[in-house]
């Protein structure tokens, strides 16, 4: 059975078609990496599966059940770290991580066993008992990853995780999902990072404009763009049809400084 | 502006989503509240001014004029220390973040030149309330007492305001700092809460005290007549009784014994140099910010890592309480049911007769109740910031809704009570109708879940959502008319019954009938409107 199955999703905002009969699986086991460029519909792809928004039409499944239908059975196996962090500014991390643990109905053993852990792991112990208020970005972030990793989940769902992250925080980032599909679980993250998505994927697809255009491993997009030895940036480039609005963008701009 | 706009998020816990909504709304928003507030305090002291001095002037009932006139001054300077001070005390707290003066600090300004404006920016917020003391009240007193009494009028007001600053300084930056910065027991959590709790319920009781002056000055008069002249002499060791005392002594003719004027001269000087002193602490605690704000993250204690479990529901409460216990803003809509009795009191106090009748007794249960609405939907405003947990989390929206509605449930329990207590005072007609706000008790239940479930469906889809209190009128008005006709169908019912049977008992009875129809109304409709 796929972690997550998405059928012919179709969802508008108005007028305006975020996803547009987009079609793709993630496998038990693999990290598939969903790449685009900014409003191309990844987040909406997203929220739908996570049963956050209602689809226009097709299916949405994670782990065969459908997320529209059960979005509280989804959420059960399911770590998602959204891409905008709005917590509770006032609670302290604590605060935060018992709230969670307390509505998944966790035993108290299992819970601070796997919160001091992860917070060990994440360099997070010194930020515990901190007001999210006062925490950085990368360090919200943390948070997030210990409250969407707290109940081990069978999929994790990550939206941009590594925007505005330090390189010692988006490192140790990119080693916790490795861990989680090593021990079994799934990931599906979006992101705009290529090496990150190039180092970390076995899959990507390349949304853009709500359309799938091109998916697969590295290998198979480098035969589909009929580049052999290309970079995922370069192939990104390519198979959106970017090149040329970069090279005109990076000239315009040459221009502009050079006065 | 900047202060005043951090300040405003600091009170209004939806103010965070709203920035993204519609910021020059509330810019202009924060505008006209600051000079509304400017306004109602102005109004409010030159009411207190005329309503202790004048009323004091002209009324002979109790005591000597000199002693009146003494306890009406000193009044009105606890009057304005307690405006000044609650009515700003909940824009000052954002003066304390960190990043309050961070733009200003990138910018070529020096340290002094940042310590000035932080200061200038403080003393803005209450300029309009400060000038009018310093301005207004003397300037009665001179009309009416002359030039000496209204010189030392000015130098109790320069005192007061002075004190009143200070401890506004003190306390915003005290309740900034225990709201954001984490504890490690429950006793401070406690400590915060009640603090918090007895700052919003003493604001609202202390504009209550005005509409009473009069007859507290008269009660302190007979109190001070009872004790004799070594009571008014102890009052003049009291501040401000002694500036008060102090005026009334120049005033023509032989007013106190010579060892209270001088008790009064004594310790009024001594109040002045502490009021100096006050002012120079007041400058030096704003400077502080100047420096990159009030720090809190060095006041967390380190502890174990341990996860603390509750059931899911409880644990939706705990959170709600403690993000309203961080929050003025917060703590004003949850108590706002309690609030709501001072301000129904006067419907169920005045009688006529010298008994409260069943027509006021409704009204008022019906006033607190349509009012409980809007507390509902503070509750629901609670999780406006927390939207990256929510998304993620497998929580039920009856669920929260469950836990939302056993908080309202408890916040109308306690208007209800208080209300039974009010009648019973109040000499009831006949002492069923004390009954009359237990039988409203189910309406908790049933306002709790339909307006709820009315709000998600209207806001979210069924889903849960984040209610915006002062951005979302529409929200606000659905919440208030659903609230009305849940809390007065019942109360209805009781009246018309009462009309056609004459009957208290059966009258109470259909009362108890339709707020359980309700309830079997709200258990069945609820659901269906909510989503997972």
């Amino acid at each position: 059975m796929a972690a997550v199955s998405i059928k012919h999703l179709v969802k508008s905002y108005g007028s305006f078609v975020a996803v547009n009969d987009l079609s793709f699986d993630v496998r038990e086991g693999e990290v598939y990496g969903l790449l685009g460029p900014n409003g191309a519909g990844k987040s909406t792809t997203l929220k739908v599966l996570m049963g956050l928004l209602d689809p226009d039409s097709g299916t949405s499944t994670v782990f065969g059940m459908d997320s529209g239908a059960s979005p509280v059975e989804v959420k059960k196996r399911v770590g998602y770290v959204p891409e905008e962090l709005s917590l509770y500014e006032s609670l302290t991390a604590r605060e935060l991580i018992d709230f969670v643990a307390s509505i998944r109905g966790l035993s108290p053993e299992t819970a601070t066993k796997r919160a001091s852990e992860m917070s060990k792991a994440l360099d997070f112990t010194q930020q515990y008992d901190k007001t999210v208020v006062t925490l950085s970005h990368g360090n919200k972030q943390k948070v997030m990853l210990i409250i969407a990793m707290l109940h081990a989940p069978d999929l994790l769902i990550l939206d941009e995780p590594f925007t505005g992250l330090d390189v010692r925080t988006a490192r140790i980032m990119k080693d916790v999902i490795k861990i989680h599909v090593k021990g079994g679980g799934s990931a599906l993250l979006s992101t705009h990072i290529m090496e990150m998505a190039e180092g970390l994927c076995n899959r990507v697809g390349i949304i853009d404009k709500g359309v799938m255009i091109a998916e697969g491993t590295l290998e198979e997009l480098r035969k589909q763009a009929q580049i052999e030895g290309a970079t995922l940036e370069k192939l990104f480039l390519k198979l959106t049809g970017a090149e040329e609005e970069v090279e005109e963008g990076v000239e315009t701009l040459r221009e502009a400084l050079g006065d | 502006m900047e202060l005043r706009f951090r300040g405003y998020l600091d009170a209004n816990p939806m103010g965070a989503s709203r920035i993204k909504e519609n910021p020059e709304r509330i810019m202009r928003q924060i505008r006209s509240s600051n000079r509304m507030s400017g306004l109602l305090s102005a109004m409010f002291i030159s009411l207190i001014g005329t309503v202790s001095v004048v009323g004091a002037y002209f009324n002979n009932a109790v005591g000597s004029f000199y002693l009146r006139m003494a306890l009406s001054i000193s009044f009105f300077f606890v009057l304005t220390f307690v405006i000044v001070f609650f009515m700003n005390l909940m824009a000052t707290t954002g003066f304390f973040g960190a990043s309050a003066m961070r733009l200003l600090s990138i910018l070529p300004f020096s340290r002094g030149d940042l310590e000035n404006i932080i200061l200038l920016a403080f003393g803005r917020v209450f300029i309009a309330p400060a000038v009018i003391i310093n301005v207004v009240f003397p300037l009665i007193c001179l009309a009416l007492l002359g030039p000496l009494v209204g010189l030392v009028a000015l130098a109790g007001c320069l005192i007061t305001t002075s004190f009143a600053i200070g401890a506004l300084v003190k306390v915003s930056r005290w309740f900034y700092i225990k709201s954001h910065t984490s504890t490690d027991s429950r006793a401070s959590t406690i400590i915060r809460i009640t603090a918090g709790l007895g700052i919003v319920v003493g604001m609202f009781a202390a504009y209550g005290i005005i509409g009473i002056l009069p007859t507290l000055v008269q009660s302190l008069v007979q109190l001070s007549l009872s004790f004799g002249e070594i009571a008014v002499s102890m009052l003049a060791l009291v501040f401000p009784f002694s500036i008060g005392i102090l005026a009334a002594a120049l005033l023509p003719g032989m007013a106190f014994s010579p060892i209270t004027i001088g008790a009064a001269i004594v310790s009024s000087i001594l109040y002045g140099f502490l009021a100096l002193v006050a002012y120079m602490r007041s400058g030096n605690s704003l400077r502080s910010v100047a420096l990159g704000g009030v720090t809190t993250s060095g006041k967390e204690i380190r502890r174990d890592i341990s996860v603390d479990i509750v059931s899911p529901i409880s644990a939706i409460i705990r959170k709600d309480m403690k993000l309203a216990s961080r929050n003025l803003g917060s703590m004003v809509i949850i108590v706002l049911p309690i609030l709501m009795i001072f301000s129904a009191y006067p419907i169920v106090a005045l009688t006529t007769e010298g008994f409260l009748r069943s027509s006021s007794a409704l009204v008022g249960a019906g006033y607190i109740t349509s009012f409980t609405g809007i507390s509902f939907i503070g509750l629901l405003s609670l999780d406006s910031e927390g939207a990256s947990l929510h998304e993620g989390l497998p929580i039920d929206s009856r669920m929260i809704l469950s836990a939302k509605v056993r908080v309202f449930t408890v916040q109308f329990t306690l208007a209800m009570s208080v209300l039974v207590v009010w009648f019973a005072l109040a000499s009831p007609i006949t002492p069923l109708l004390v009954l009359l706000p237990v039988i409203e008790l189910p309406c908790a239940y049933s306002i709790g879940y339909l307006v709820g479930a009315a709000v998600y469906r209207m806001r979210g889809g069924g889903r849960v959502v984040a209610i915006n209190i002062a951005g979302d009128q529409a929200v606000v008005f659905l919440s208030m008319a659903l609230t009305a006709a849940i809390g007065c169908a019942p109360l209805g019912a009781y009246a018309l019954t009462l009309l056609a049977t004459g009957n208290h008992i059966i009258a109470l009875g259909f009362q108890l009938v339709v707020a359980l129809l309700e309830v079997l109304v709200a258990r069945r409709v609820s659901p269906r409107m909510l989503k997972g």
